[in-house]
């Protein structure tokens, strides 16, 4: 029953991971509400609102029936993923 | 007046405009309210739209925008994004020239 009116991470995951084959994929929360996480080339030289459209638009129809009420995107390359795990190394010198 | 007109309208006649869940005084959800907050922060002066209580727009806008959520800032017509890129374009401090250009 649960299942049916909202989604679950590995449902967000599967989808993304159909799109974005390549791509590291990680989901956070829970009932409605969610965060994502992806890692992929595909976004070299695009803008995080380019970069979101694509992954939101893959949930449109639940984004606007309530079935998943928000999905907050974080989209990187793994060029920008690799520099942040730099800075880190870095800062424990 | 069909609805696509309508957004066509405010977007042309407002350089700076929020399509949100409630108001700016009583956010109706907590992306809202901080979209709204990142905004304020800036201060310039800005339009806002309560979604809640224009469902025809509510349904519409995201077709336009390709964006499926609310919030939704626009300046100059065109998309910005929702919540998490105001608050990055804040954190980057980009929000306030943006905004501001905007509005001059």
């Amino acid at each position: 029953m649960a299942d049916q009116q909202t989604m679950d991470g590995d449902e967000i995951i599967s989808r993304v991971k159909q799109h974005y084959p390549d791509a590291v994929v990680d989901v956070a929360g829970a009932d409605c509400s969610f965060e994502l996480y992806v890692i992929s080339d595909a976004f070299e030289g695009l803008n995080t609102l380019k970069r979101s459209q694509p992954i939101l638009a893959l949930f449109r129809e639940e984004l606007a029936s309530g079935k998943l009420h928000a999905l907050s995107v974080k989209a990187k390359t793994p060029k920008e993923q690799a520099g942040v795990a730099g800075l880190v190394q870095i800062q424990g010198l | 007046m069909r609805t696509e007109d309508r957004i066509n309208k405010q977007l042309a006649e407002n350089p700076v405009i929020i399509y949100m869940k409630g108001t700016p005084e009583q956010p109706s959800c907590g992306f809202s309210a901080r979209a709204v907050a990142a905004i304020r922060s800036t201060g310039v002066d800005f339009a806002w739209v309560n979604v809640l209580e224009s469902p025809f727009i509510l349904e519409k806008l995201p077709s336009i925008s390709n964006w499926p959520t609310y919030p939704q800032l626009f300046v100059n017509g065109e998309i910005v994004g929702g919540c998490d890129i105001v608050e990055e374009l804040l954190a980057n401090g980009e929000l306030g020239p943006l905004l501001k250009q905007a509005a001059a």
